[in-house]
Order: C-alpha cells, then structure tokens, then sequence
C-alpha cells in the first residue's frame, strides 16, 4: 500500500489537510514515534501530513509571559538552547535524556507531547513548570494547560484536526529553583520508570512560598498533588517535612507495573525520587 | 493477564441474561464491534475495532460458549487476530450474573493472552483499554435495558 506524503507550507494548510483526510491521515514531524509505528504496522495511513515544511515554528522566545517553545523545536536545539539554559536549565536536562543524541536530533517537543507516551521524561518536568499548549485547529486556536491535555495512554484532548503550535511557560520568579530528577531501572539511557519535576519558590527567610512537584512515567498521566504541596506553603523544607510530602506522593498515586518496574517497585521509588528532588531544589543555589 | 471488572443494571438477571443472548441486541452493546454471525447455537465469530491513541486494530475471531448456565454463569474462550499488525489474542472469559438490591450486577474475569506486535503495549495500557470498554459496555447495556424496559 503506497502513502502520500503531503507536505504543506504552513499551520493553516496542515489543519486543513488534516480535516480532509480525516482518519486516513497521521500527523508527521521529526518522525520518530510514527516511522516507529509504521514499520510495525501499528498505524496504516494513507495520507502522512508532514510537518518539516512548516516554517517558523522551531522558536525558543523569552517574552513578558514566559519561555514560548516552538511545537516542531527539535528536542536537541532546546537542550542546547542559550535561552533555555539561563531560564530553566531543570528543563533543558529534562530534554537532554530523551532517547539518544540521534532521536534527539530528529523528535520534536510538539511531537514527543502529541504522541502521549507515559515513559518521557519532558511531560512532568513542564507539568511542574505549569506549562500550556496552544492548539491550533482550522478555524480555532485554544490554550490548554498540560495538565488537562493527557487523558491516558497515548490520547490527549487533541482533536483530529488540531496541531500544538506551541508550549508556553510562565516566568518564574528570581528566586524560584527547579530540577528534574529520573530513575531508570533496565539502563542509564533508557526510559524512565519514575520522573519527577519539581519546582519551589523561597522567600528570603527561606520559607517555601510555592512547591509543585509533578511524578511522571510511574502512572497513566503525569501527577501532581496540591495536597502534598500545600504541606509546604509558609514552611521551612525540613528534613521531616521533605519526607512527609514525598510518603504523600508515595501512597497517594496508583503507580503501574510493566518491563521498567512493579507497582510496589515503583510506589518506592517515588519516594525516594520526590524527596531527592525536593531536596536539590531546597539546597542548590542558584 | 487477568482483568476484574463489574457493573451493575438495575434490571431482573433474566432480563439481562436474555440480552446478553440477543445476539443481535448484543452487538449493539459492545464497543467497536463491526459484524457479528452465528456459526451455531455455542459459535460465532466477529470483527471488533479497538483503538488506543492513534493505533487502530481490527481483530477477527472465533467465540466459542464452553459453559452456559442460565441465567447465572457463563464461560466462552475467544481465540482472535489481526494480520495487518501480526498479533493475535487468545482470551478466556468467565461472567457471572448476580441478583443484588440495585437489580443484577455483572461480574466478569477475563484471562487475556495478547501476542505479537501489540503485546509491546504492555498489561497497563491492556488494562487500562479493558476498563474504559466496560465502562462503555455497560453504559451501552444499560441503554438497551432502559429502551426494552422503560
């Protein structure tokens, strides 16, 4: 069976190939989930809508609202981005372990977030940094924030004519610090079995004013748990208190069993991970 | 790989034991099924679609009824493939119909051996395919109920 390969030249083209072709049609961009699921045959399109021609939409911007990432930035350019490593380096590591330098060179973030894979490390570092995305359809252009676009393994809330355009972090304040932190359990470069993103802001008593910490890869969707963060607010990050969020994140969530770890395996290594990270943002200076 | 799952109707077992017999009735009810022929009284075989995420797969099989004790118990094996992506199932079911105070509630154990190109997906994302289908089996069940029993 032969693909036509339909390379239009802009976000509004794409949109409206995507409307005409219906179900026939998959969305390409760096192509390294999808060319994965076509020489499987787990997916048989017979229209592939490229994304490569589109042009301007592989920024990395700093504006008065926030980090904006361009949806087709290859994973690679944003981890070796200037921009991003001076305001967020927690996020640059995050895209630094995805995969290889090669899938790196190749994937998209737009991509890598469409494709709703639960084993990536970029979805809960950005559900920390309460990331949104802009979804642009044919006629309709909407901001959702990341943690209502998954709604489980491998669906999110686009619809079959919508692109990501773009993900857009709100500033941080000076005084915020951030870090992701992965386990892996088969290899030092595989897919992580739990990902944690956090993020806490500290005045100048160095009380905590604002902790978000997101646990990915060990459940369906990436989580975060307002009532585990709230233990933090007005609080100085003690030990006790660092260990008394991360048993929340512990026995709160309904981790998974696959090959990268049990249930109860990964129920353990929450705890763990969350309080490492919470204690590298309380300890690392800026 | 075993799946648990239960629901409850608010309708007599046997009326809900007669529309799981209604074959006809029957396909309406469950998800992604696309045809449905009686080879005789305890075989049939179908189609069914099932999709997760962008992956759509067509599986074509044979139902065979092992055990049928009306209007409680029933116990069948489906053995399925999809050729387009080299896999194939291999599922053991086992349904029970129990009279509770709401009216009937179903329970079902499912024994689910997925092989080939699929099978990478792994027993959560399985899992997690079994239950939003249930959910969506029962809700349909449930309709045919109300429509037959307003």
């Amino acid at each position: 069976m032969s693909i036509h390969f339909l390379e239009p030249a802009d976000i509004s083209a794409a949109t409206a190939l995507l409307a005409e072709y219906g179900d026939e049609a998959k969305i390409i961009a760096g192509g390294t989930s999808v060319v994965l699921m076509l020489r499987q045959k787990l997916i048989a399109p017979s229209v592939l809508v490229s994304l490569g021609s589109l042009i301007g939409w592989d920024f990395i911007r700093l504006d008065a609202d926030g980090l904006h990432i361009g949806a087709l930035t290859r994973l690679g350019d944003a981890e070796r981005s200037p921009v991003l490593s001076q305001v967020c380096p927690a996020l640059a590591q995050a895209f630094s372990l995805v995969g290889n330098v090669r899938v790196r060179n190749q994937a998209t973030l737009g991509g890598n977030l469409s494709a709703a894979d639960y084993a990536a490390d970029p979805p809960a570092m950005l559900m920390a940094l309460d990331a949104r995305l802009r979804l642009i359809g044919p006629d309709t252009s909407r901001e959702v924030p990341l943690f209502e676009f998954f709604l489980g393994f491998y669906t999110t809330v686009l619809e079959p004519t919508e692109i990501i355009s773009e993900i857009i972090i709100p500033p941080l304040p000076e005084s915020a610090r951030a870090a992701y932190l992965r386990y892996t359990s088969a290899s030092a470069v595989g897919r992580p079995c739990v990902a944690v993103g956090a993020v806490a802001d500290f005045d100048t008593d160095g009380k905590c004013q604002d902790l978000r910490i997101a646990v990915g890869a060990a459940v369906e969707t990436p989580q975060r748990l307002a009532r585990a963060e709230a233990l933090a607010s007005a609080q100085t990050l003690s030990d006790e208190l660092v260990a008394a969020i991360a048993e929340e994140y512990a026995q709160a969530l309904d981790p998974l069993s696959d090959v990268r770890g049990s249930a109860w395996y990964r129920r353990e290594m929450i705890r763990v991970l969350v309080k490492r990270a919470l204690m590298e943002v309380r300890d690392r200076h800026r | 790989m075993q799946i648990l799952e239960s629901f409850t109707l608010a309708a007599p077992r046997e009326k809900v034991w007669d529309l799981l017999f209604d074959i006809p009735r029957l396909s309406q009810c469950v998800p992604g099924i696309e045809s449905v022929e009686v080879l005789d009284e305890r075989t049939y075989r179908g189609k069914l679609v099932v999709r997760v995420g962008p992956i759509k797969t067509r599986f074509s099989g044979i139902v065979t009824l092992t055990e049928v004790v009306p209007p409680s118990r029933f116990a069948s094996t489906v053995e399925g493939d999809d050729k387009g992506n080299a896999s194939a199932v291999k599922i053991f079911f086992n349904g029970t119909l129990t009279t509770v105070e709401a009216g009937t509630e179903a329970a079902f154990q499912v024994e689910v051996n997925l092989r080939g190109r699929l099978a990478q997906f792994g027993d959560p994302v399985i899992k997690a395919t079994a239950k939003k289908l249930t959910a969506e089996f029962a809700k349909n069940l449930r309709a045919q109920l109300e429509h037959s029993f307003p």
